[in-house]
């Protein structure tokens, strides 16, 4: 079963993410701001992080460097797809890959089947 | 009268000093004949002593005269008068006029005494006749002097009464000369206007031989009053010393004087009124105008700063690079040209400094000289702080309002997806026209966020020179999705590698925002096909479907902001308007543009987009 780390703190939107991905068959953990996310890093190991850009503590943006740059951590090999409720500009999507992100997603683009579809292409 | 030749000298002598007078002398009978004619007369009038016995004394009389010596010789010749005295023209025999003073008696021709003879006693004074008409002349034009000059003249005696105006004074008044005589300037006074006292003062020191200048508001003969400047002289006047007063009507100057007066102040308010600061320097960049807002966001007093360098005081420096003066001033002042400044740091009196955004436009005069700059600089401290506070609420308000849209879209997909178990048929409709609806209300905040920042140049345009092709494929990732679900092909083919000098974030916006348009009205199993033309200076990218087209009323609402809103192209609501507003301003604002280059109702519409190379 693949891991999945969603980091969101809108709940409605964790928990909609939460139950597709577990009817489907994932291992999923949600956690809802940036230090509880580098602490369940470590501990779950996750396959995927769905890391959206808002969330409280330090921005999602700070969390990717963070992840990216551990020097000797697991999480340097952890795909990241940054999902944002923010209209998408091309800059915001380059920005996500330099830093080492997969993808930049903009939530209101997809419906949750479509972003499933996304996810599992990913995690092939 | 019997005395003649009885005592005195004999008759012979009588004669003699009759031929021989230095005056002229004649006996005239009551036929106005001459009967003697001393030789001084024949001379006066150039005729020999016979010519002069056959004629009458008409005869060599001017014709204007004859009518007035008939007269008094009759009277003589009748008895009504023993003598009379009259100055009477004669014509000289080569035509001249010679004037003589006459002086006539009667003269007894017989013994009964009656008077058949005149005797006359005529002197010519021709020359003094002709004297006083030189002088009468002289005074003439003396007079046609005082009456052709602009000015009106007052000539006034001691206790300032008029004795004489001329034509300009009357022309000024419109008072007829007589009207004037005996009167004082007191009756041509607007009253109430003038100090009198003063002005009494005044034409006293000139009678004094101190000459005066000063103001004087009349009153014409309509009622209406008028400004004139007065001068007063000492002058002497038929040997009597006088005034004389010279007075130039200055109506219209004043009323210009008055015009420039309130444009100036009128200038003034605007300067001092003007939410902005104003400083003016002339050609050497000394400063001229220094309004109070200037004074205000500097700290610099005017009386500091009137006629120093602009740069010794005045300094802007570009926000950012604080060691580095700012010279827009100066290259106006070489260059002659508009120049504008955003960001500058004004330093201030006190050593702080302030964020103002500045414009320096040059004053060319008309010979297309440079007369100074003007130096228009506006405080933006709060503005920007308004900026940041607007870009942070956008922000939140972006992220917040979409949070809980993305919610509804993704619970409402979920239901119809069948997440939650199977959807009661009666329930489909609308759970379908709550996505929908979602769907228009996350789009319609994209684009009111696109419109905002727009316009208030919050989302500046970063361009650079790039590949189109990767954007290209982008776009085909992004909406692959969607063409999946409403079985639509998007032909790229024809778009190859090409180098564009744009906004990447901005074109991303326009080609998305043309494809998501021709996705919504391009039915399932059309089309969307991308074509490319360069030329030398442009890059056009066509966007062509085959959707529904453009209905022809729809044309030319197509670009304009809220255009379109509750309108409905073949049944689907077409949008906020705001898409195609938003990617025409892109476009535009990054050298290029969009436009549509043809639509067909039922076969489809084609867009162009035009990029710089």
């Amino acid at each position: 079963m693949k891991k999945i780390l969603i980091v969101e703190d809108d709940e409605i939107i964790a928990s909609v993410m939460d139950d597709l991905l577990r009817r489907n068959h994932f291992e999923v953990v949600l956690v809802g701001g940036a230090d509880e996310a580098w602490e369940k890093v470590h501990q779950f190991l996750p396959d995927l992080v769905l890391l959206d850009i808002f969330i409280p503590e330090t921005d999602g943006w700070e969390l990717l460097k963070k992840f990216k740059n551990q020097i000797g951590c697991f999480c340097r090999q952890t795909k990241v797809v940054v999902l944002s409720n923010v209209s998408s500009t091309l800059n915001d999507r380059e920005k996500a890959i330099s830093l080492g992100a997969l993808d930049f997603w903009l939530k209101a683009n997809f419906t949750p089947s479509e972003l499933l579809e996304k996810i599992e292409k990913i995690l092939i | 009268m019997d005395t003649i030749g009885v005592t005195g000298p004999s008759l012979d002598w009588y004669k003699k000093f009759f031929d021989y007078a230095a005056v002229g002398m004649v006996i005239s009978d009551d036929e106005f004949r001459f009967v003697e004619v001393n030789l001084a007369f024949c001379e006066m009038l150039e005729y020999t002593r016979e010519e002069l016995l056959k004629k009458s004394i008409f005869e060599v009389t001017h014709k204007d005269d004859v009518r007035i010596s008939s007269e008094k010789l009759t009277k003589q010749f009748v008895g009504k008068i023993s003598s009379f005295h009259l100055e009477k023209r004669y014509v000289r025999k080569d035509g001249k006029i010679v004037w003589g003073s006459v002086t006539t008696m009667s003269f007894p021709s017989d013994e009964k005494g009656g008077s058949k003879l005149s005797f006359a006693v005529i002197e010519d004074i021709t020359r003094q006749k002709k004297l006083q008409e030189d002088l009468l002349n002289s005074e003439g034009s003396y007079r046609g002097l005082f009456d052709s000059v602009n000015e009106a003249v007052y000539i006034q005696d001691s206790e300032g009464k008029f004795l004489d105006v001329n034509k300009g004074a009357v022309k000024m008044y419109g008072h007829p000369k007589e009207w004037f005589i005996g009167k004082s300037p007191l009756d041509v006074s607007a009253s109430g206007k003038n100090d009198m006292d003063k002005i009494g003062r005044l034409v006293g020191e000139a009678y004094k031989g101190e000459p005066q200048e000063f103001e004087f508001w009349g009153v014409r003969s309509n009622g209406e009053v008028f400004p004139k400047e007065v001068r007063v002289y000492k002058g002497k006047y038929f040997g009597k010393n006088v005034v004389i007063a010279l007075a130039t009507d200055i109506t219209v100057r004043k009323q210009a004087d008055l015009a420039l007066a309130e444009a100036k102040a009128r200038l003034e308010a605007i300067l001092e009124g003007i939410g902005e600061g104003i400083m003016v320097v002339d050609n050497f960049g000394k400063i001229i105008v220094y309004n109070r807002v200037a004074q205000k966001i500097s700290g610099y007093k005017f009386e500091e700063v009137v006629s120093r360098n602009f740069w010794e005081i005045v300094t802007f420096t570009p926000e950012g690079l604080s060691h580095q003066k700012s010279d827009f001033v100066r290259r106006t002042l070489s260059e002659k040209k508009l120049s504008e400044a955003s960001a500058q740091l004004l330093s201030q009196k006190n050593g702080g400094k302030v964020l103002v955004s500045a414009s320096a436009a040059p004053v060319i005069g008309k010979n297309r000289n440079l007369l100074g700059v003007v130096v228009v600089f506006r405080d933006i401290t709060k503005l920007r702080e308004v900026e940041r506070m607007r870009d942070d609420f956008m922000m939140i308000a972006s992220h917040e309002l979409r949070a809980p849209m993305t919610a509804i879209k993704w619970l409402v997909a979920s239901l119809l997806e069948g997440t939650y178990g199977s959807v009661p048929e009666p329930l489909k409709t609308p759970l379908f026209n709550v996505a929908t609806s979602t769907d228009r209300l996350i789009h319609l905040v994209n684009d009111m966020i696109g419109v905002t920042r727009l316009e208030s140049g919050g989302s500046k345009l970063v361009i650079s020179n790039f590949d189109i092709k990767p954007l290209i494929t982008n776009l085909l990732e992004i909406f692959g999705v969607e063409t999946k679900r409403k079985n639509i092909r998007i032909v790229t083919d024809g778009i190859s590698s090409a180098m564009v000098h744009a906004d990447s974030d901005g074109l991303m916006r326009i080609f998305s925002n043309l494809v998501d348009n021709a996705l919504k009205f391009t039915n399932e199993g059309g089309v969307i096909t991308l074509t490319m033309k360069s030329d030398p200076e442009f890059l056009t990218i066509f966007v062509e479907d085959t959707g529904v087209g453009i209905p022809g009323n729809f044309v030319d609402k197509l670009f304009v902001k809220f255009g379109q809103i509750r309108s409905k192209i073949d049944g689907k609501p077409v949008g906020t308007g705001l898409g195609l507003y938003i990617s025409r301003e892109l476009a535009r604002n990054m050298g290029g543009d969009l436009w549509l280059v043809r639509s067909e109702v039922g076969k489809g519409s084609v867009f162009g987009i035009k990029m710089l190379k």
